[in-house]
Protein backbone atom coordinates (compact mmCIF):
# COMPACT_ATOMS: atom_id res chain seq x y z
CA UNK A 1 0.00 0.00 0.00
CA UNK A 2 1.51 3.26 -1.06
CA UNK A 3 1.98 6.08 2.24
CA UNK A 4 -0.77 8.37 0.20
CA UNK A 5 -3.17 5.48 0.34
CA UNK A 6 -2.20 4.46 4.25
CA UNK A 7 -2.38 8.01 5.00
CA UNK A 8 -6.08 9.02 3.57
CA UNK A 9 -7.42 5.97 4.91
CA UNK A 10 -5.77 6.68 8.18
CA UNK A 11 -7.57 10.54 7.70
CA UNK A 12 -11.01 8.56 7.11
CA UNK A 13 -10.75 6.27 9.91
CA UNK A 14 -9.55 9.08 12.13
CA UNK A 15 -12.47 10.73 10.92
CA UNK A 16 -15.12 7.77 11.18
CA UNK A 17 -13.63 7.58 15.20
CA UNK A 18 -13.81 11.75 16.11
CA UNK A 19 -17.59 11.42 14.50
CA UNK A 20 -18.64 8.51 16.59
CA UNK A 21 -16.91 10.20 19.72
CA UNK A 22 -18.75 13.41 18.70
CA UNK A 23 -22.33 11.52 18.22
CA UNK A 24 -21.72 9.67 22.19
CA UNK A 25 -20.43 13.02 23.05
CA UNK A 26 -24.01 14.36 22.66
CA UNK A 27 -26.05 11.93 23.40
CA UNK A 28 -23.95 12.09 26.96
CA UNK A 29 -24.75 15.85 27.51
CA UNK A 30 -28.49 15.58 25.99
CA UNK A 31 -29.08 13.51 28.69
CA UNK A 32 -27.65 15.11 31.34
CA UNK A 33 -29.29 18.26 29.53
CA UNK A 34 -32.89 16.68 30.25
CA UNK A 35 -31.79 15.24 34.22
CA UNK A 36 -31.27 18.84 35.02
CA UNK A 37 -33.51 20.16 32.71
CA UNK A 38 -36.95 19.08 31.64
CA UNK A 39 -37.74 16.47 29.76
CA UNK A 40 -40.07 15.89 27.37
CA UNK A 41 -42.25 13.39 27.86
CA UNK A 42 -41.91 13.03 31.00
CA UNK A 43 -45.04 13.09 33.30
CA UNK A 44 -46.19 15.94 35.13
CA UNK A 45 -48.89 15.49 37.13
CA UNK A 46 -52.35 18.25 37.41
CA UNK A 47 -50.75 21.40 40.05
CA UNK A 48 -53.11 21.76 42.61
CA UNK A 49 -52.43 24.49 45.20
CA UNK A 50 -53.51 28.21 46.09
CA UNK A 51 -53.01 31.77 45.12
CA UNK A 52 -50.76 33.81 47.23
CA UNK A 53 -54.01 34.90 49.24
CA UNK A 54 -54.55 31.85 49.94
CA UNK A 55 -58.68 32.36 50.91
CA UNK A 56 -59.02 32.61 47.39
CA UNK A 57 -60.17 29.10 46.35
CA UNK A 58 -58.08 26.04 46.08
CA UNK A 59 -56.88 25.54 42.40
CA UNK A 60 -56.82 22.17 40.28
CA UNK A 61 -55.70 22.17 36.62
CA UNK A 62 -57.47 19.98 34.58
CA UNK A 63 -55.61 16.51 32.97
CA UNK A 64 -56.14 17.87 29.60
CA UNK A 65 -53.99 20.28 28.26
CA UNK A 66 -52.44 22.22 30.72
CA UNK A 67 -49.69 24.78 29.83
CA UNK A 68 -47.15 25.75 32.65
CA UNK A 69 -45.92 29.47 32.51
CA UNK A 70 -43.03 29.68 35.54
CA UNK A 71 -42.77 33.41 36.06
CA UNK A 72 -41.86 35.91 38.59
CA UNK A 73 -42.86 39.35 39.14
CA UNK A 74 -39.06 40.54 38.84
CA UNK A 75 -38.40 38.78 35.79
CA UNK A 76 -37.89 41.38 32.61
CA UNK A 77 -38.13 38.60 30.21
CA UNK A 78 -41.33 37.70 31.85
CA UNK A 79 -42.98 41.22 30.58
CA UNK A 80 -40.82 41.07 27.48
CA UNK A 81 -42.98 37.63 26.48
CA UNK A 82 -46.46 39.14 28.19
CA UNK A 83 -47.63 40.90 24.89
CA UNK A 84 -47.27 37.53 23.19
CA UNK A 85 -49.06 35.58 25.53
CA UNK A 86 -51.92 37.99 25.38
CA UNK A 87 -52.04 37.62 21.54
CA UNK A 88 -52.00 34.31 21.86
CA UNK A 89 -55.75 33.17 21.89
CA UNK A 90 -55.30 29.64 21.31
CA UNK A 91 -53.62 28.94 23.97
CA UNK A 92 -56.77 29.85 25.06
CA UNK A 93 -60.31 28.16 24.71
CA UNK A 94 -59.97 27.97 21.10
CA UNK A 95 -56.79 25.07 21.58
CA UNK A 96 -58.66 24.09 25.11
CA UNK A 97 -55.61 24.53 26.93
CA UNK A 98 -55.62 26.07 30.47
CA UNK A 99 -52.72 28.32 31.09
CA UNK A 100 -51.55 28.58 34.93
CA UNK A 101 -49.39 30.76 36.24
CA UNK A 102 -46.70 29.64 38.61
CA UNK A 103 -44.51 31.85 41.03
CA UNK A 104 -41.70 29.47 42.61
CA UNK A 105 -41.41 31.81 45.54
CA UNK A 106 -42.85 34.08 47.86
CA UNK A 107 -40.46 37.37 46.34
CA UNK A 108 -41.27 36.38 42.85
CA UNK A 109 -44.84 37.04 43.82
CA UNK A 110 -47.55 38.67 42.71
CA UNK A 111 -46.67 38.60 39.15
CA UNK A 112 -48.97 40.98 37.07
CA UNK A 113 -51.01 39.13 34.55
CA UNK A 114 -54.91 39.12 33.88
CA UNK A 115 -56.83 38.08 36.85
CA UNK A 116 -58.77 35.60 34.97
CA UNK A 117 -55.27 32.92 34.60
CA UNK A 118 -54.94 31.56 37.69
CA UNK A 119 -51.58 32.05 39.98
CA UNK A 120 -50.36 29.52 42.16
CA UNK A 121 -48.22 30.14 44.81
CA UNK A 122 -48.63 27.25 47.44
CA UNK A 123 -47.98 23.90 45.84
CA UNK A 124 -47.74 20.30 47.42
CA UNK A 125 -44.48 18.85 48.33
CA UNK A 126 -45.35 16.16 45.65
CA UNK A 127 -45.50 17.97 43.02
CA UNK A 128 -42.65 19.97 43.67
CA UNK A 129 -40.63 16.83 43.52
CA UNK A 130 -42.20 15.98 39.98
CA UNK A 131 -40.27 19.00 38.14
CA UNK A 132 -36.64 20.88 38.51
CA UNK A 133 -37.74 24.29 37.45
CA UNK A 134 -34.14 26.26 37.50
CA UNK A 135 -35.28 29.65 35.93
CA UNK A 136 -37.83 32.06 35.00
CA UNK A 137 -39.58 32.14 32.71
CA UNK A 138 -40.09 28.35 31.79
CA UNK A 139 -42.94 27.25 29.70
CA UNK A 140 -43.95 23.78 30.17
CA UNK A 141 -47.12 22.71 27.63
CA UNK A 142 -48.84 18.39 29.20
CA UNK A 143 -51.41 16.87 27.38
CA UNK A 144 -53.07 14.36 29.84
CA UNK A 145 -50.18 14.91 32.62
CA UNK A 146 -47.20 14.14 30.00
CA UNK A 147 -44.82 17.12 28.86
CA UNK A 148 -45.03 17.78 25.66
CA UNK A 149 -43.19 20.91 25.04
CA UNK A 150 -41.10 23.42 27.45
CA UNK A 151 -38.79 25.86 26.87
CA UNK A 152 -36.55 27.70 29.30
CA UNK A 153 -36.06 31.87 28.75
CA UNK A 154 -37.86 34.24 27.01
CA UNK A 155 -40.08 33.19 24.29
CA UNK A 156 -40.42 34.55 20.67
CA UNK A 157 -42.63 34.43 17.72
CA UNK A 158 -41.04 31.35 16.60
CA UNK A 159 -41.55 29.13 19.82
CA UNK A 160 -45.19 30.01 20.09
CA UNK A 161 -45.27 28.97 16.25
CA UNK A 162 -43.72 25.30 17.58
CA UNK A 163 -45.79 25.40 20.62
CA UNK A 164 -49.02 25.82 18.32
CA UNK A 165 -47.55 22.75 16.28
CA UNK A 166 -46.73 20.42 18.47
CA UNK A 167 -50.88 21.18 20.38
CA UNK A 168 -52.31 20.59 16.76
CA UNK A 169 -51.20 17.49 17.07
CA UNK A 170 -53.39 16.82 20.41
CA UNK A 171 -56.03 14.50 19.80
CA UNK A 172 -58.12 15.93 22.14
CA UNK A 173 -58.23 19.74 20.37
CA UNK B 1 4.61 12.92 -10.93
CA UNK B 2 1.87 10.10 -10.52
CA UNK B 3 -1.29 11.46 -9.29
CA UNK B 4 -3.10 9.72 -6.60
CA UNK B 5 -5.24 7.20 -7.43
CA UNK B 6 -9.06 7.79 -7.49
CA UNK B 7 -10.12 5.52 -4.08
CA UNK B 8 -7.11 7.74 -2.33
CA UNK B 9 -9.20 10.90 -3.77
CA UNK B 10 -12.00 9.83 -2.34
CA UNK B 11 -11.30 9.04 0.91
CA UNK B 12 -9.76 12.63 1.38
CA UNK B 13 -12.88 14.16 -0.28
CA UNK B 14 -15.04 11.78 2.69
CA UNK B 15 -12.44 13.13 5.05
CA UNK B 16 -12.89 16.25 4.57
CA UNK B 17 -16.82 16.27 4.26
CA UNK B 18 -17.22 14.54 7.35
CA UNK B 19 -14.59 16.81 9.13
CA UNK B 20 -16.26 20.19 7.98
CA UNK B 21 -19.91 18.74 8.90
CA UNK B 22 -19.20 17.78 12.09
CA UNK B 23 -17.97 21.50 12.92
CA UNK B 24 -21.32 22.04 13.47
CA UNK B 25 -21.49 19.73 15.80
CA UNK B 26 -18.69 20.31 17.76
CA UNK B 27 -20.07 24.40 18.22
CA UNK B 28 -23.33 22.54 18.95
CA UNK B 29 -21.71 20.14 22.19
CA UNK B 30 -19.77 23.68 23.55
CA UNK B 31 -23.19 25.72 23.60
CA UNK B 32 -24.60 22.13 25.00
CA UNK B 33 -21.97 21.64 27.50
CA UNK B 34 -22.44 25.28 28.26
CA UNK B 35 -26.25 25.13 28.97
CA UNK B 36 -25.56 22.28 31.43
CA UNK B 37 -22.42 23.81 33.52
CA UNK B 38 -24.96 26.90 33.99
CA UNK B 39 -27.99 24.86 34.84
CA UNK B 40 -26.08 22.70 37.12
CA UNK B 41 -24.82 25.16 39.51
CA UNK B 42 -27.91 27.28 39.24
CA UNK B 43 -29.77 23.82 40.14
CA UNK B 44 -26.92 22.83 42.88
CA UNK B 45 -27.38 26.60 43.86
CA UNK B 46 -31.18 26.10 44.14
CA UNK B 47 -31.48 22.57 46.02
CA UNK B 48 -28.62 23.61 48.59
CA UNK B 49 -29.07 23.92 52.08
CA UNK B 50 -25.90 23.88 52.82
CA UNK B 51 -24.67 26.17 55.93
CA UNK B 52 -24.83 29.63 55.14
CA UNK B 53 -25.30 34.08 55.90
CA UNK B 54 -28.08 34.39 53.54
CA UNK B 55 -31.69 33.11 53.64
CA UNK B 56 -32.69 29.57 52.08
CA UNK B 57 -35.25 30.61 50.71
CA UNK B 58 -37.98 33.17 51.52
CA UNK B 59 -40.74 31.79 53.51
CA UNK B 60 -41.17 28.66 55.56
CA UNK B 61 -44.56 29.11 55.05
CA UNK B 62 -47.82 27.76 53.40
CA UNK B 63 -51.25 26.62 53.94
CA UNK B 64 -52.04 23.57 56.42
CA UNK B 65 -53.85 20.51 55.15
CA UNK B 66 -56.89 20.61 53.70
CA UNK B 67 -57.07 24.33 52.94
CA UNK B 68 -57.67 24.98 57.10
CA UNK B 69 -55.46 28.33 57.39
CA UNK B 70 -52.05 29.59 56.92
CA UNK B 71 -49.50 29.03 58.83
CA UNK B 72 -45.98 30.39 59.64
CA UNK B 73 -46.39 33.49 57.14
CA UNK B 74 -44.81 36.03 59.27
CA UNK B 75 -42.10 35.04 62.17
CA UNK B 76 -43.52 34.18 65.78
CA UNK B 77 -43.16 36.62 68.52
CA UNK B 78 -39.51 35.59 70.16
CA UNK B 79 -38.73 32.80 67.59
CA UNK B 80 -34.77 32.93 67.06
CA UNK B 81 -34.69 29.48 65.52
CA UNK B 82 -36.56 26.82 63.34
CA UNK B 83 -36.02 23.24 62.67
CA UNK B 84 -37.66 22.31 59.43
CA UNK B 85 -38.19 18.51 58.38
CA UNK B 86 -41.00 16.62 56.34
CA UNK B 87 -43.31 14.31 57.96
CA UNK B 88 -43.85 11.43 55.45
CA UNK B 89 -47.14 10.54 54.91
CA UNK B 90 -46.10 6.82 54.94
CA UNK B 91 -45.11 7.05 58.50
CA UNK B 92 -46.73 10.27 59.94
CA UNK B 93 -47.90 8.81 62.73
CA UNK B 94 -44.28 8.22 63.64
CA UNK B 95 -42.79 11.02 62.73
CA UNK B 96 -44.98 13.46 64.60
CA UNK B 97 -44.56 11.36 67.85
CA UNK B 98 -40.90 11.92 67.30
CA UNK B 99 -40.48 15.41 66.49
CA UNK B 100 -43.52 15.90 69.22
CA UNK B 101 -40.72 14.32 71.74
CA UNK B 102 -38.07 17.15 70.22
CA UNK B 103 -40.44 19.95 70.84
CA UNK B 104 -40.85 19.04 74.44
CA UNK B 105 -37.07 18.54 74.54
CA UNK B 106 -36.60 21.95 73.11
CA UNK B 107 -39.47 23.34 74.76
CA UNK B 108 -37.53 25.09 77.94
CA UNK B 109 -35.12 27.15 75.87
CA UNK B 110 -38.11 29.02 74.61
CA UNK B 111 -36.98 30.46 71.23
CA UNK B 112 -37.30 27.32 68.90
CA UNK B 113 -40.18 26.63 66.94
CA UNK B 114 -40.95 23.39 64.75
CA UNK B 115 -41.71 23.30 61.24
CA UNK B 116 -42.92 20.00 59.45
CA UNK B 117 -44.04 19.65 55.76
CA UNK B 118 -46.27 16.58 54.87
CA UNK B 119 -44.84 14.98 51.71
CA UNK B 120 -48.74 14.70 50.29
CA UNK B 121 -51.39 17.32 50.88
CA UNK B 122 -53.60 14.64 52.18
CA UNK B 123 -51.79 12.90 55.16
CA UNK B 124 -52.37 15.38 58.32
CA UNK B 125 -55.89 15.28 57.19
CA UNK B 126 -55.46 10.92 56.70
CA UNK B 127 -57.88 8.91 59.67
CA UNK B 128 -55.17 5.76 58.59
CA UNK B 129 -52.56 8.47 59.57
CA UNK B 130 -53.80 8.24 62.80
CA UNK B 131 -52.03 10.97 64.45
CA UNK B 132 -53.10 13.83 67.46
CA UNK B 133 -53.20 16.94 66.49
CA UNK B 134 -49.50 18.07 66.49
CA UNK B 135 -47.75 20.95 69.04
CA UNK B 136 -46.29 22.21 65.33
CA UNK B 137 -47.57 23.59 62.17
CA UNK B 138 -47.91 20.68 59.43
CA UNK B 139 -47.85 22.45 56.37
CA UNK B 140 -49.06 20.96 53.27
CA UNK B 141 -48.79 23.30 50.47
CA UNK B 142 -45.61 25.74 50.59
CA UNK B 143 -43.42 27.76 47.88
CA UNK B 144 -41.92 26.01 44.96
CA UNK B 145 -38.10 26.71 46.09
CA UNK B 146 -38.70 26.01 49.66
CA UNK B 147 -40.56 22.57 48.68
CA UNK B 148 -37.66 21.79 46.86
CA UNK B 149 -34.96 22.65 49.25
CA UNK B 150 -36.72 20.47 51.97
CA UNK B 151 -37.21 17.62 49.83
CA UNK B 152 -33.22 17.95 48.50
CA UNK B 153 -32.35 17.72 52.44
CA UNK B 154 -35.07 14.77 53.31
CA UNK B 155 -33.57 12.97 50.74
CA UNK B 156 -30.45 12.93 52.94
CA UNK B 157 -32.56 12.13 55.85
CA UNK B 158 -31.89 15.29 57.06
CA UNK B 159 -33.86 18.19 59.43
CA UNK B 160 -32.73 21.70 58.28
CA UNK B 161 -31.70 24.33 61.56
CA UNK B 162 -32.37 27.60 60.96
CA UNK B 163 -31.75 31.12 62.32
CA UNK B 164 -34.82 33.57 62.62
CA UNK B 165 -33.80 35.04 58.86
CA UNK B 166 -34.28 31.90 57.57
CA UNK B 167 -29.89 31.34 56.89
CA UNK B 168 -29.13 27.62 57.66
CA UNK B 169 -27.33 27.06 60.48
CA UNK B 170 -26.76 23.28 59.73
CA UNK B 171 -28.84 20.19 59.56
CA UNK B 172 -28.97 16.95 61.73
CA UNK B 173 -29.77 13.68 60.58
CA UNK B 174 -32.80 11.72 61.67
CA UNK B 175 -34.76 8.25 60.85
CA UNK B 176 -37.81 7.00 62.75
CA UNK B 177 -35.15 5.34 64.92
CA UNK B 178 -33.84 8.77 66.25
CA UNK B 179 -34.23 9.38 69.80
CA UNK B 180 -36.13 12.62 70.60
CA UNK B 181 -33.59 13.28 73.66
CA UNK B 182 -30.40 12.85 71.17
CA UNK B 183 -32.20 14.95 68.58
CA UNK B 184 -32.86 18.08 70.61
CA UNK B 185 -29.20 18.03 72.00
CA UNK B 186 -27.58 17.68 68.10
CA UNK B 187 -30.14 20.54 67.10
CA UNK B 188 -28.95 22.84 70.38
CA UNK B 189 -25.33 22.28 69.39
CA UNK B 190 -26.21 24.33 66.09
CA UNK B 191 -27.53 26.87 68.07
Amino acid sequence: MSLARRLSTGALVATAVFEIALLIATGVVRRRIARYGIEIGATLPSVTGYPLHYRSSFFAAADGCVIYRVVSGSCAACRLEEPLWRRATWAGAGAGCEIVLLTPDLEAAPYPAPSLVPQIQWVPLDWARSVRLAMTPTTIATVNRQIVWAYQGELDPGHFAALERRLEQWPGK
Amino acid sequence: MKMPSTGVVSEVVIAIVLLSLSIAGVRRLRDQIGTLESWRVQVVAVDSYLPSRSPLFATLGGITSGGTGAAMLTRPPGTRYFVAFIAHAASFRGDVALWTGVQQALAPRGDVRLVGYCDHPGCEGDPAAGAKHPPFAVIAYTDYRTARVLLHADADRQALVLDGDLAALGSVGWSERSRPSELATAIARLM
